[in-house]
């Protein structure tokens, strides 16, 4: 065990979390990054090769795949971790369903990153939820040094009962930073053995029932373990008949929000740090003692749910705390009032701070595709995908965004529903999808659009990362989590194997080129042996881009102040001042693909360069 | 008001690509290295593409990071359009207001320009922090944040880091 200094660093939730994981001896850790979870597997991996530690750390294609992964490696006794967001988890439902049956041997460590508000994500799913569905406990952390120390509790809990166990930590929680000591590390595990044990790991039906059984036990064992019960913090002097009980990030904000109104000592306060499952005694205790029940927690009535009386409850089951958005001070000072003093407060409403609305990068090449795409196709359907490309909102080359990989299953069900009505008109459809979300979930969706006939333009904008989270390395790539080299996926090759007969790759900064190449997949799609056309649209990331060495374009005279720039590519380098495009030179790249938008031609080239 | 007593809250907000996220690593290892208990948020994600992004820092005996209506003492505003959206969580007496415009205001400096002079936009966060640093009211000296600023900028940005914050630094001195 290495010793570490005792003064406090500082740490992200995600790096506190990510530490802890290695600390406790985790010999395999996967992800597929997600906001808010990203970090965690960067900071692993960054560990790793910090202090030259032979664990393996991997980007996997997706969710699934990183759950089965580190699963495998519990089975063989090493503590492992998988980490996603909410979102990543619905993934890989279909194995946290089955691995809570199975059970695990070495310590299974589910890491679940919920994003109440929803701030980057497409839903405000409470995983713990899914934690109760699939039967297993889980933690959630109220501060980053709750996230680290429960990353052990976690692992000695999945240990004891050999199940996998949930950590839910919440965007507040993942992208708060705080101080704390770090323990040192324990050596991970130095053998990994496989026990076969068919009637568990290859459990059939009949099998399966056992285990089931099983695995309701162990949840009624793990509800009475004393060091996981909830904790009074504070306690009301006299007899008190109201009690606040609150879990995560909601606890944190209650105990400030009291002492900043000087409550403490005016109610019971338990924080509940295992939500899932709660004890029966705990439960029949908080009937008996109390009449009045206060429960806040993020984001769905977990703990709430689990009391089988709820008349005295005041919580999201009787509306008294907003059902949906993101639980801030803000929100809960008003509850703690009307709680609290029965004097009516005023609620305010949750601030809306639309602020300014996100938009794609100067020189992105994206950009650049979704222009070429309105300009060959203005009156298509645009199915879209999750990523930075979402953006294509903005320019009017995005209709849908449903999850991963959803925009070619769209694509293919948009055209079999136009086909099947004798409206069959000819509207082209363009679905566009990023390269890590196509491998991710986009390659059992073409083969199944390429197998049932479908027929539509997909665009493949492939920028050689996963830029939305922080551009980790695809597996197109020839990267891997820890830096070390691979041997890339060949997209082209792939494409071709699964029989994609139109593919062509274009570089979407030449827009002239792109949309000629747009209208004759168009064409291909129409005529009688058509099928999915296929455009990898490929330039690299701007972010990854090294020195950009571009030439600014100049505005001519000529130029009317139309405004279609603006309205149709929205750089955030150009704008309108006094009826004429001004270029920020502090924003500008000098990518150069704006010389194509002027419907005038006054976006041009500096004098010099012609 | 001692040092372990003391409670500061304070608000960053501009626009993905600013360097919001730089500022509070700066604040939080300030607040660390003076033995202050610290706690911060950030905004990550989706909004940092462009879009509004706040930080969060609550120095003293804090255990959630996100700051409420009136309560923060100081508020830094790197992109000025974000100062009418951000403005309700100062506090109505007292609150310190550093703004980044060009235009003429109480605690406020054209640090774009500034930043541009030196080089390079992407340094207008530390212009507008040595600006504010100046202020004898700001509650920590310049020197702490010098060393912080050179113990956690990486190696190639180091130099035009502290130029930059000096600079800042040195506006408001000369116009005092």
């Amino acid at each position: 065990m290495k010793k570490q200094k005792n003064n406090p660093q500082l740490f992200l939730g995600n790096e506190a979390i990510a530490l802890s994981i290695i600390e406790n001896g985790c010999n395999v850790a996967a992800s597929y990054p997600g906001t808010p979870a990203s970090e965690i597997l960067t900071t692993i991996a960054r560990i790793k090769n910090k202090h030259s530690l032979k664990i393996h750390v991997e980007w996997s294609v997706n969710e699934k795949s990183a759950f089965e992964v580190a699963l495998a490696a519990s089975y063989m006794g090493c503590r492992s971790a998988v980490a996603m967001k909410q979102v990543g988890l619905n993934v890989a439902l279909d194995s946290l369903m089955s691995a809570a049956y199975t059970g695990t041997i070495g310590g299974f460590l589910i890491c679940s990153a919920d994003d109440p508000g929803p701030y980057s994500s497409q839903t405000e799913q409470d995983s713990r939820m899914l934690a109760m569905f699939a039967n297993i406990p889980v933690l959630d952390p109220a501060t980053p040094q709750d996230a680290y120390n429960f990353v052990n509790l976690a692992y000695q809990l999945s240990e004891k009962y050999r199940i996998p166990v949930m950590l839910r930590p919440t965007t507040r929680i993942c992208h708060a930073r705080q101080g704390l000591v770090p323990i040192g590390f324990h050596a991970p595990k130095q053998s990994a053995i496989f026990s076969k044990d068919p009637k568990r790991w290859a459990a059939t039906p009949r099998y399966r029932y056992i285990l089931h059984k099983e695995l309701n036990k162990k949840i009624e064992k793990i509800s009475r373990e004393k060091k996981y019960q909830p904790l009074l913090i504070s306690k009301k002097s006299k007899h008190s008949n109201s009690c606040i009980i609150a879990s995560g990030v909601a606890f944190a904000y209650v105990l400030d929000i009291l002492k900043e109104l000087n409550l403490l000592e005016k109610t019971d306060l338990f924080n509940v740090r295992m939500p899932y499952p709660l004890s029966q005694d705990f439960i029949k205790t908080i009937q008996k003692n109390y009449k009045k029940i206060l429960i806040l927690e993020e984001t769905s009535p977990v703990i709430e749910l689990q009391f089988f009386e709820r008349n005295n409850m005041w919580g999201r089951a009787n509306k008294f705390v907003p059902q949906e958005g993101e639980l801030t001070p803000d929100s809960i000072k008003p509850l703690l009032r009307t709680f609290l003093t029965r004097s009516k407060s005023n609620r305010i409403a949750v601030q809306s701070n639309p602020g300014q609305r996100p938009s794609l990068c100067p020189g992105c090449p994206h950009r650049a595709s979704f222009f070429a795409i309105k300009k060959a196709f203005p009156k298509g359907l645009f199915p879209g995908d999750i990523g930075c490309y979402t953006l294509g909102i903005n320019l009017g080359a995005v209709d849908t965004c449903l999850c991963m990989g959803a925009s070619i299953n769209q694509a293919a069900g948009f055209f079999h529903a136009l086909s099947s009505t004798t409206d069959a008109t000819t509207k082209p459809i363009i679905a566009t999808i990023g390269d890590s979300t196509f491998i991710h979930a986009g390659i059992p969706a073409l083969i199944n659009a390429l197998y049932n006939a479908a027929r539509f333009i997909l665009v493949i904008l492939d920028n050689s990362t996963t830029a939305m989270t922080g551009n980790q390395p695809t597996a197109l790539s020839g990267i891997r989590a820890d830096g070390t080299k691979s041997k890339e996926i060949n997209l082209e090759k792939l494409l071709e194997g699964i029989g994609v007969s139109f593919l062509k790759i274009v570089d979407p900064y030449n827009i002239p080129d792109m949309i000629s190449v747009l209208k004759t997949a168009g064409d291909y799609v129409q005529s009688s042996d058509g099928s999915v056309a296929v455009i990898v649209a490929r330039h690299q990331c701007i972010m990854n881009a090294s020195n950009q060495t571009g030439n600014i374009p100049v505005v001519g005279n000529d130029c009317t102040g139309c405004g279609y720039c603006i309205n149709n590519f929205e750089c955030p380098a150009l704008s309108i001042v006094n009826k004429k495009c001004v270029i920020d030179l502090r924003l500008c790249c000098g990518c150069g693909t704006c010389l194509h938008v002027c419907p005038v031609g006054a976006l041009k080239a500096p004098e010099n360069d012609q | 008001m001692t040092s372990n007593t003391l409670h500061l809250q304070i608000a960053l907000c501009g626009r993905g690509g600013q360097g919001i996220l730089f500022l509070t690593r700066i604040f939080d290892e300030v607040a660390l290295a003076r033995g202050l208990q610290v706690i911060s948020s950030e905004t990550h994600g989706m909004a940092m593409r462009g879009g509004s992004v706040t930080s969060f820092i609550r120095i003293g005996d804090f255990h959630s990071p996100l700051i409420s209506r009136g309560q923060a003492d100081i508020l830094m505003v790197l992109s000025e359009s974000e100062l009418r959206t951000n403005r309700y969580l100062a506090k109505k007496t007292g609150a310190q207001i550093y703004v980044n415009t060009p235009r003429a205001r109480k605690r406020s400096l054209d640090a774009d320009r500034i930043a541009l002079r030196l080089g390079s936009l992407i340094v207008s966060n530390l212009v507008l922090l040595g600006f504010a640093a100046a202020h004898p009211e700001f509650p920590f000296v310049y020197q702490e944040f010098l060393y912080i600023i050179e113990k956690i900028s990486p190696q190639r940005v180091r130099e035009s880091n502290i130029k930059a914050f000096m600079e800042g630094y040195s506006v408001f001195s000369q116009n005092q």
